[in-house]
């Protein structure tokens, strides 16, 4: 037996093959017509189309035979696969190549064959239309011709399938190419657009630029700005007159080269110490006039100014520095400042006269007096001392105007806080007597050091402990308290942010009313009982107080219970109180003026 | 306290007016009392009069309190030891003044006006512990 034979371009076939995807396709009726038809010309049993692929022979039509497919090498197709036009066997067991074939000699018993080689679009034989028939027989040139026929007929089929299938194909790929052809007419004009939307954000986006810049470069105060390195990046108009230099002198210089600061003294301040270093470390400073910015003529001016770094990201990418010259305000400053020094000495030199003199008046010894005249003279006394009030209170006005301003500075030193407490009270000593009154010191630990502006904080510690004096009734008890708190721990209601000292002044006084404890530390404020047990306090001692203590980064809060009495708790943060420039030092409140 | 024996206090203050009922209650009470209108005229009398102590105003013509305190500090032993009493109308927060404080060591700062000058006797029995 041969073998059916392997094309010399076996492996082309075979992708030509697989490509018209026919193979192990169900059965079709346009196939199924044409083997019928040669079944019943010929007077056949068997006829197939058959498709040969790389070890089968495959029906892609069968008639008169119950199988979809045998094996190539013993296949007849595989033979005609290759032959000219037709490929005839009339007697198979005549034929040395067939007549040991399995399917001669066994099952289908095939004795004739007649095949015709199939071949598609791409010029590659891929199979084979035949009858088979298990008797011998002959075959006639018309025979011939019309197997032939039939073949083209499935050739055509095939070949329209492969046809319908570029047909398909090339529709798909003629509506994919409109698609993109309409897609791309779409992005051609979104882009168009995009762009044109480009062109008119460009646009505004450059009229925006610069009307910002004209607005930066126009702003009453002056601006600089520099990168993360310190290298001025932009100074506006204000600012280059300010400090008498032009933009192209210090444009991309580092700032500590070209504008140079120094403190009241004309000392130059360290680049560490520089509001512009400071804010590239991330920290936002304002200054007072304790800082002076030198012109380029080397003249100075008293300069305010607000550094604050630029953060993009979470990182520090630059500083800006928004400054003014303050000679104005600072000249306004000192006439107030002298004012008040004069007011406090002059105003109160006749006041303090008549005080004393009244005093001696009323003086047991100096009697030759009717009681009518001892009534007056003690009212010009009393008149007086209210009058000695309403000066006090007057220049606490003044000052006051100087905290709202937070114009006054902050300057804190290392200073054993339990000494200046005992000391402060130890001043007070007689009035806790005058209205016999007990004192209770408790001090956790005994000494404890601390960065306090001691000024600030003896006013602080006067004016509640004052308080507590004036509205404690006779043979009360005042309590005083300074301990260190940890950070969670809670201290008269409050858990504590962070670790810190606690300053308590506790009393069995007359409290403060509920319905008035949220205006407490407003300003002028004065509760109802407060006014009534002591009618010339000014309401501004709270308010100080609570003012000192927000800009030196403590804290102030109380409970009170009316007719049981008042706890005030004073915080500090264990690294002290927070130093700030001001104009000038806070006056302390005269003795006897607070609330 | 016989005559001889008599604790002397120097007021220095400038205005009369002041000076007058100060000086008057003093002799009351049983000082003997000396007074001068300025730093200068009250440096003078100190050193001259070595007195017990001294009330010193600040605001004064021709030489101010602060400025006779130093000058009475560094004059002497007598006058480094002496004790000073401030009675004054001015704050004790002026820059100026708190230096003086602690360089000088006065006994007392008193504002006049928030005391009397019965207050004044207490303090400088207070100091001199009588």
């Amino acid at each position: 037996m041969q073998s059916a034979p392997i094309p010399e371009n076996e492996k082309e076939r075979l992708i030509s093959l697989h490509t018209l995807g026919l193979l192990d396709t169900k059965p079709e009726d346009r196939f199924d017509r044409i083997t019928r038809t040669a079944t019943k010309i010929f007077h056949v049993p068997i006829s197939t189309l058959t498709l040969v692929d790389e070890k089968r022979e495959w029906f892609k039509s069968v008639c008169g035979l119950n199988q979809k497919e045998g094996d190539r090498a013993i296949s007849f197709c595989g033979h005609a696969l290759l032959a000219n036009e037709i490929f005839i066997i009339l007697d198979t067991k005549k034929d040395g190549r067939f007549s040991d074939n399995p399917m001669v000699i066994g099952k289908p018993y095939i004795r004739f064959y007649a095949g015709v080689p199939i071949i598609n679009a791409d010029g590659e034989r891929i199979g084979v239309f035949c009858i088979k028939d298990m008797k011998p027989r002959a075959f006639s040139k018309d025979d011939e011709d019309i197997l032939m026929g039939l073949a083209a007929w499935a050739e055509l089929e095939i070949n329209s399938h492969n046809l319908s299938l570029a047909l398909r194909k090339g529709w798909e790929i003629q509506a994919e190419l409109k698609t993109q052809a309409g897609d791309l007419k779409n992005a051609k004009i979104a882009a168009r657009n995009v762009f044109e939307d480009l062109s008119i954000e460009k646009l505004k986006m450059e009229i925006a630029k610069a009307k910002e810049e004209a607005i930066l470069m126009s702003i009453g105060d002056g601006l600089l700005a520099t990168d993360e390195n310190g290298r001025i990046i932009l100074i506006n108009k204000t600012a280059e007159k300010l400090l008498g230099k032009k933009s192209e002198e210090v444009m991309a210089k580092v700032f500590s080269e070209v504008i140079l600061m120094e403190d009241e003294k004309g000392v130059s301040i360290p680049m560490e110490k520089r509001p512009i270093s400071i804010a590239l470390a991330g920290t936002t400073t304002t200054t007072g006039p304790t800082y002076y910015d030198v012109r380029k003529d080397k003249t100075r001016y008293p300069v305010a100014m607000m550094v604050t770094p630029i953060i993009l990201g979470g990182k520090v990418i630059g500083a800006i520095r928004v400054f003014r010259d303050i000679t104005k305000e600072k000249e306004i400053d000192k006439t107030k400042t002298e004012f008040i020094f004069l007011a406090s000495h002059q105003l109160k030199t006749p006041v303090t006269a008549i005080n004393w003199l009244t005093e001696r008046l009323l003086k047991g010894e100096i009697n030759n007096f009717t009681a009518k005249q001892i009534e007056y003279f003690g009212d010009i006394r009393a008149t007086n001392l209210r009058m000695t009030e309403l000066v006090n209170a007057l220049l606490n006005v003044s000052r006051i105007e100087l905290i709202e301003l937070g114009a006054f500075s902050i300057q804190p030193v290392k200073t054993n806080i339990i000494l200046v407490i005992k000391n402060a009270l130890h001043e007070l000593k007689s009035s806790f007597d005058q209205n016999h009154l007990i004192l209770k010191e408790t001090y956790l630990p005994e000494r404890l050091e601390l960065l306090i502006d001691k000024q600030l904080f003896v006013v602080i510690i006067n004016n509640l402990v004052i308080n507590a004096i004036h509205y404690t009734p006779n043979s009360g008890t005042i309590e005083v308290a300074c301990a260190k708190v940890d950070k969670q721990q809670e201290v008269g209601g409050q858990n504590m942010r962070e670790a810190g000292v606690v300053i308590s002044i506790k009393d069995t006084g007359y409290g403060i009313p509920e319905r008035q404890q949220d205006k407490l530390f407003a300003k002028f404020f004065r509760a109802d009982n407060a006014k009534e047990r002591f009618p010339d306090g000014t309401g501004l001692g709270l308010y100080m107080v609570k003012s000192i203590l927000d800009h030196s980064g403590g804290a102030i809060w109380f409970l009170s219970q009316e007719d049981k009495g008042s706890a005030f708790y004073v915080f500090l943060p264990l690294e002290g109180m927070k130093q700030r420039s001001g104009t000038s030092p806070l006056m302390m409140p005269p003795i006897g003026t607070t609330d | 306290m016989t005559e001889d024996k008599k604790v002397t206090i120097l007021i220095v203050e400038d205005e009369e007016v002041q000076r007058k009922p100060l000086a008057d209650q003093l002799r009351d009470e049983g000082f003997q009392v000396l007074t001068a209108q300025n730093g200068q005229e009250g440096l003078e009398l100190a050193l001259r009069e070595h007195p017990d102590l001294i009330l010193l105003d600040i605001l004064m013509p021709i030489l101010d309190g602060l400025a006779m305190m130093k000058k009475l500090r560094e004059a002497n032993a007598w006058g480094k030891k002496v004790p000073v009493i401030l009675l004054t109308n001015l704050n004790p927060d002026e820059e100026e003044i708190m230096k003086a404080i602690t360089r000088d060591e006065p006994a007392y700062f008193l504002v006049k006006s928030d005391i009397t000058l019965q207050g004044v006797v207490e303090k400088i029995r207070e100091r001199l512990a009588l």
